[in-house]
């Protein structure tokens, strides 16, 4: 603190100066929620007048929906996890996984919601045992998920040895892979994850925990609990994405779910959501964020630009938006 | 706090300055790759070419996606396709991939539709979704028979839009296998171990086999095998338990880390090594040279040109080759190449601005441009470029150089 500022509150009372912190804190939150939603319609307004209304076209928001959909439905489930600050590299094996085993039990004649049932077990499975690793071996969560990944990578690919790949009976489900069943999805798991979030015990437990895990336990909250059905509701969305993925590609391979990791982060980042967690995660914020990616990604195509421009912005953006907001009084970035 | 304010107003600005620089994205598809001279610009036709409507025959816009130029293979395709859009008078819009997972591909496919592509020559895409699509657009493609599965066919066959597909096991994997292993046979091999993908690969299973009818034809013995996707361990492997039985070794694999494990253990005076796909396209040279490398292939490039005549025949509503379903068509095959000439004559003369076939042979494909010879006999003119009777360096070499004007 420079020393004028020491002679400015020199003259002050308590509760002026408590006044003032209280408004800068609401000034940065109030920025920090709104630049993120700022920035996407910038970049929807940038683009639509660069393609001259080609990017708001029916065409092109159909186009929208089925490059966003997987990433906005993994980052619903990602708002609970990234709220206790639990950075996660195995998302994309993970989704791999789930939406390998699926295509073998819909292929051998299972029927299709159990099918689903089965890769919602494998994904939630997966998760639990990250869950549990955190939990009671008290390994850093960022290192288990290392280690769920390797192993979820080596299912897989002993999975599909013999093929290579495993076919989707895409013609016996391609109702999936329609846009409207992918809006009705979308909307049901926003609204139902809103809910959860906001309005249970189950949201408000998850950021006292990703606040202060010692604090959220003295006060009452299963942390352990609490873990694993963050990291369930996580591994739900984990399935429900790797099924749409599925049918949306139309093959189970060792390529399902990759760079999905670096995406969800970067969704989770850009919206504006802290990733140690904490009061101050928001819902919506990694929703704009995926929106954000998707938008950017879809845009700069449209552009003629090289898909690694993309790469590069997305990259850049990230270390700027970590940069500017990243919560340096709670020490390590990832726990 | 004031620091973030500005971080946060450099990132706007940053963001709009750097997609306002975006502009036009005119000037640099089809530019070719990085050591590409671009001194060999075809000709084009000297007569204008219409069709029965008396419309101009060319100005379509081809789509393609496939990694960066910077990859070796990638600056060939680049090059072929470029020599085929201007001798068509067509557009190629490249789609750069830094991964070739289904989603990437996915987004690849739907962003070139979104430029307006016309076609779209499919490298990759296992996603009936996909051709859905593109029929729903109203835009052509044309793929590999890796990418016709059995849901796809559900999809493609029967649509205007389908302009076939390469059919990639139609021996030729097997011939590769076979002249690469029998390559390093004749040059003294007698006790050999191979790796390939694992069993179930189409393209492995098929090269594999051409590696044990080599050994069984040439009276050469195979001591060993590999059959799966770390090449780098299972190179290892072999060479620490059978590494002094074997006098040669053979492999379905990319990149040099099989050349590197040779070397590890010392035995590269001691193996033959012969490798399908060519290590890399700056060390292969050095590596025949030196005899870490006793063959490899080459010429796997010039069959995007067959992919995209098969979309200008279509584009151009000029007669199609291979029309009936399942669309099937010859692929044109990679040669075997055992010394630093032969690389890198097929790198000049076949990987280079001319894709070893010279433009009367690409344009003898369409009917608008040729329209002397029935679909048949143009049917018969695409087989036989893939022909090994054809398609070899001892035949590409002094066509390409006559045309090039070169002696």
């Amino acid at each position: 603190m420079d020393t004028e500022t020491v002679k400015k509150n020199a003259n002050r009372t308590e509760e002026e100066i408590q006044e003032e912190l209280i408004r800068r804190q609401k000034r940065k939150e109030t920025i920090t929620s709104i630049l993120p939603v700022v920035g996407l319609v910038v970049l929807v307004v940038l683009f639509t007048v660069l393609t001259k209304g080609q990017f708001i076209g029916m065409d092109n928001l159909k186009l929208l929906v089925n490059q966003c959909f997987t990433m906005c439905v993994i980052v619903v489930g990602g708002a609970f996890l990234y709220s206790i600050g639990g950075l996660d590299m195995a998302i994309g094996a993970i989704m791999a996984l789930s939406a390998t085993v699926l295509t073998l039990a819909f292929n051998a004649g299972v029927p299709f919601v159990i099918s689903f049932l089965i890769g919602v077990v494998v994904s939630v499975a997966c998760m639990s045992v990250t869950a549990f690793i955190r939990n009671y071996l008290k390994v850093t969560p960022f290192i288990a998920s290392l280690c769920m990944m390797n192993i979820c990578q080596g299912l897989v690919l002993t999975a599909i040895a013999s093929t290579g790949r495993i076919v989707f009976n895409y013609s016996q489900a391609a109702w999936v892979d329609d846009t409207v069943t992918k809006i009705i999805t979308l909307v049901l798991l926003i609204f139902v994850g809103y809910v959860l979030f906001n309005y249970t015990s189950i949201g408000k437990s998850l950021k006292a925990i990703g606040g202060n895990a010692t604090a959220a336990r003295i006060s009452g909250i299963k942390v352990e609990k609490m873990v694993f059905i963050a990291y369930a509701i996580v591994g739900i969305t984990i399935a429900i994405g790797g099924l749409f993925t599925v049918v949306r590609s139309g093959v189970a391979d060792n390529t399902l779910g990759t760079g999905l990791n670096l995406n969800v982060m970067t969704a989770i980042v850009l919206g504006g959501f802290p990733l140690t967690g904490g009061a101050n995660a928001k819902f919506h914020a990694p929703l704009i964020g995926a929106l954000t990616v998707t938008v950017l990604t879809n845009g700069l195509g449209l552009l003629g630009q090289a898909n690694a421009m993309g790469y590069a912005i997305k990259g850049l953006l990230f270390i700027i938006v970590v940069a500017s907001t990243y919560e340096k009084s709670k020490g390590k970035l990832i726990s | 706090m004031k620091m973030r304010k500005i971080l946060c107003i450099v990132l706007a600005l940053m963001m709009v300055l750097s997609l306002a620089a975006c502009g036009s994205k005119d000037g640099d598809e089809g530019s070719g790759g990085e050591d590409d001279p671009g001194t060999n610009t075809p000709e084009l036709p000297s007569e204008t070419v219409t069709d029965d409507e008396g419309n101009e025959v060319g100005g379509y816009k081809i789509g393609f996606f496939y990694l960066p130029e910077s990859d070796g293979l990638s600056a060939q395709f680049h090059r072929a396709l470029d020599f085929c859009a201007q001798i068509t008078n067509c557009e190629i819009e490249y789609y750069d991939m830094m991964t070739f997972s289904a989603e990437e591909v996915n987004t690849a496919v739907e962003t070139l539709v979104s430029t307006g592509c016309d076609g779209i020559i499919m490298i990759s895409g296992t996603a009936p979704s996909l051709y859905e699509y593109m029929n729903e657009q109203g835009v052509y493609y044309c793929g590999l028979t890796r990418s016709y599965t059995d849901e796809v066919a559900m999809v493609v066959d029967g649509s205007e839009y389908n302009c076939g597909f390469l059919d990639e096991s139609s021996g030729n994997n097997y011939e590769l296998g076979y002249m690469v292993a029998e390559s390093i046979i004749k040059q003294g091999a007698t006790k050999i171990a191979y790796m390939a993908a694992a069993t179930g690969s189409e393209i492995a299973d098929e090269r594999v086999r051409g590696f044990e009818a080599a050994a069984a034809d040439n009276g050469a013995e195979i001591v060993t095998s590999y059959r799966g996707s770390d090449y780098a361990t299972g190179a290892a492997d072999i060479l620490s338990t059978r590494g002094t039985e074997i006098d040669g070794l053979v492999a379905d694999a990319t990149g040099d880390a099989v050349i590197a494990a040779i070397n590890s253990a010392g035995l590269s005076d001691s193996i033959l090594y012969g490798q399908v796909n060519a290590p890399s396209a700056s060390d292969t040279s050095e590596y025949l040279d030196t005899g870490h490398l006793a063959a490899t292939t080459g010429g796997n490039n010039t069959y995007v040109c067959q992919m995209f005549m098969q979309l200008f025949n279509a584009i151009s509503g000029a007669d199609r080759l291979f029309d009936t379903d399942p669309k099937l068509i010859p692929m044109i095959p990679s040669f075997v190449i055992t010394n630093s000439q032969e690389w890198d004559d097929a790198n000049t003369y076949v990987g280079g601005d001319v894709p070893g076939l010279i433009p009367e042979d690409i344009l003898a494909l369409n009917s608008w441009y040729t329209p002397d010879t029935t679909v048949e006999e143009k049917e018969e003119l695409m087989t036989k470029y893939t022909t090994s009777e054809f398609w070899n360096l001892e035949n590409i070499v002094p066509r390409v150089k006559e045309y090039l004007g070169e002696e």
